[in-house]
């Protein structure tokens, strides 16, 4: 224990621990005073606290933080080991020049008449200084390189969310951090849970389902998980609904009917234009299933979007007599009851 | 070299950045010629269906008597035959012959955008029109082909919902440029208005947008939104227009329009015993940024995609 402690006493160590906690003090102090900076300024320009710009632009905030957050971190634990090695490397260079130096000094100076009695005894003198040095080089190195062990520890549990990511639920966060499959603000689906995405923690990943209920997740059962993310971090997402019709539907209803659902598609404000559209016919045993798939402009709209085309869909048939599968089928039933 | 021809065959659309406040006395107004070719074209069909009918009975007097026949039958065929031409695009051709096409004295079709509406058969309108159109205007000579008008974010919906520029030659002028430039820098000075807090230039601006940001930033505000995407794409709309175009089933003018024409974004006209309610040009890049953060919908971004179009 006394010799861990002698060798984390030592000034590289110390200026190694203090540099990485200045470093990422000064950083946390410029991001807090960067967002009280916006804060007020927005408060003077009239703003409410909330910011009303599209998850699309927030992700892009967060992961620009993310990034910055861990490199500020990562960065000056890798590298300041080797920074400081290399100063008490030179340090001790030239340390060791001046003892040499002085010593040849002293002894040329106090027993020049007997050099050639006395070389041996500077040849063991100096052996003596280069004996005394390498454990104290190793010290310094050993407490650096210990240091950073502990940081890197340090690091893989408790820093921050993008450090988090390299042990226990980690390689999942890196993934999800570094390879864009899956983000924070996504729309996504794990293990038939559906949800708003709001945090990939060590241990949880979090999702808000839209009935508001929320949803953990242990990571570490996430591995073999099948993950989905209807969005992908973009601002529009594809939706597919489908329309069940009677099958005793005319070839003209049906076409009216596709035709009506591609309007109240196109006729939603929640629509994208810019991204593909389709419908699908399927035959089932008692029912046409349409199935429309289309884009809504903004993911979190979905809901809106499909009650907006559900609702026109439903004026249309009503409007047109048209026969839905449940009320054939419910009549079917009846007329074979009552035969 | 055949890209130029195929665009020599394409009708040719004027994109503008009003909603048709700039026509002169010359120019036609697009759903006046629809509507009056619609009328035309029902009557034109009604006398067709008469004349089936009475050809019909008159067939059916033939076989009774054993006389002419096969004379009565052939009549019916050619008239049912004639049932099934496009009226429509007959009546649409005289209406514009009659306004000047193939004299030489060119004209143009303003307003194209008032003919559609973002409802089920909202669309019908301004595809049969356009349709007819382009098989007409392609009969005649390109120097005397009538320039036809329409509003760019109505095309920019279009084209990407509808694919018009399959069959269209969307001509950008350099007023579109312009303010497309200066749309998406003031868009852009709205996005670090909200974010950032970066004071805006033009306070009017800045008061506008708060105030329209109170009512549309609400989350409950959902009618409020499509509102607003309504009138940007569809254009100047009445009260009944929105309401329909939003499949609602409580009139408007009270409960949205006035909150939104007080914050000084949307401008209303009465017009014809209506009001018409327009989005200001002013205040026109507050619309666009709220609808592209609310709903979703990036007009400037469709509109990128037509960087390639003609100028």
């Amino acid at each position: 224990m006394s010799e861990l402690l002698s060798l984390l006493a030592n000034g590289y160590v110390i200026v190694y621990v203090l540099l990485v906690v200045l470093i990422q003090w000064i950083y946390v102090c410029v991001q807090r005073d960067k967002k009280k900076q916006i804060a007020d300024n927005r408060q003077d320009q009239g703003l409410p606290l909330d910011i009303l710009v599209n998850q699309s632009k927030k992700l892009e905030d967060l992961k620009a933080e993310a990034k910055s957050q861990a490199k500020v971190l990562i960065l000056p634990i890798l590298f300041l080991p080797f920074i400081l090695s290399l100063v008490e490397y030179k340090v001790n260079c030239h340390v060791n020049k001046q003892i040499s130096c002085s010593v040849q000094t002293w002894v040329t100076d106090s027993f020049v008449t007997k050099t050639e009695v006395i070389r041996p005894s500077i040849g063991a003198i100096k052996s003596s200084v280069d004996a005394v040095k390498p454990p104290e080089e190793a010290k310094a190195k050993y407490g650096l390189l210990f240091t950073f062990l502990i940081f890197l520890l340090w690091l893989l549990t408790a820093a921050t969310d993008l450090a988090k990511a390299t042990i226990g639920g980690i390689a999942f966060r890196t993934v999800t951090a570094f390879a864009n499959t899956f983000q924070v603000g996504d729309r996504v689906t794990v293990k038939g849970l559906s949800g708003k995405l709001t945090d990939i923690g060590v241990f949880y990943l979090t999702l808000v389902t839209l009935d508001d209920d929320k949803i953990c997740l242990p990571t570490n059962s996430l591995w073999g998980a099948e993950l989905t993310t209807a969005n992908d971090g973009e601002r529009s997402s594809l939706v597919v609904i489908s329309f069940y019709l009677s099958p005793t539907v005319t070839y003209k209803q049906l076409g009216d009917t596709e035709d009506a659902i591609w309007e109240a598609i196109q006729a939603s404000n929640y629509f994208e234009p810019s991204k593909p559209k389709q419908i699908y016919y399927q035959q089932q045993p008692h029912y046409i299933e349409l199935i429309a798939k289309a884009y809504v402009a903004s993911t979190y709209n979905e809901p809106l979007f499909r009650s907006d085309i559900y609702r026109r869909f439903f004026e249309f048939v009503k409007k047109e007599d048209i026969l839905l599968a449940h009320q054939s089928h419910d009549i079917n039933i009846h007329n074979t009851e009552r035969s | 070299m055949d890209e130029k021809k195929q665009d020599e065959k394409k009708l040719i659309l004027r994109l503008v950045t009003g909603w048709g406040e700039k026509a002169d006395s010359d120019s036609l107004k697009a759903i006046k010629l629809h509507k009056q070719a619609v009328n035309t074209a029902k009557k034109c069909e009604n006398d067709a269906k008469e004349a089936v009918t009475k050809a019909e009975k008159a067939q059916i007097r033939a076989k009774a008597v054993d006389i002419k026949v096969a004379e009565a039958e052939a009549l019916v065929e050619e008239l049912q035959a004639k049932v099934q031409t496009d009226f429509y695009k007959i009546a649409l051709e005289d209406l514009i012959k009659k306004g000047c096409l193939g004299q030489g004295k060119l004209k143009s079709i303003v307003q194209l955008d008032k003919l559609f509406r973002r409802r089920i058969g909202g669309l019908s309108a301004i595809s049969k029109f356009i349709t007819a159109l382009a098989g007409i205007v392609l009969e005649v000579k390109e120097k005397n082909r009538p320039c036809c008008q329409i509003n760019v974010f109505a095309y920019a919906f279009l084209k990407h919902a509808k694919n018009y520029h399959f069959f269209i030659r969307a001509e950008k002028t350099a007023d579109i440029n312009e303010s497309t430039t200066k749309w998406t820098k003031q868009v852009q000075e709205l996005e670090d208005f909200e974010r950032l807090g970066t004071p805006l230039v033009n306070e009017t601006i800045r008061e506008a947008y708060l105030k329209l940001r109170a009512i549309v930033g609400h989350k409950s505000a959902r009618d409020e939104q499509r509102t607003l995407a309504c009138l940007l794409i569809a254009g100047p709309s009445t009260s009944e227009d929105i309401k329909e175009d939003l499949n609602l089933n409580y009139p408007l003018s009270l409960r949205i329009m006035a909150a939104l024409v007080a914050t000084g974004t949307i401008d209303e006209k009465d017009k014809d015993d209506e009001v018409l309610y327009s989005l200001n040009k002013d205040t026109l890049p507050i619309v666009l940024f709220l609808v592209r953060e609310t709903i979703g919908l990036d007009v400037l971004g469709l509109m990128k995609d037509m960087e390639g179009e003609n100028q």
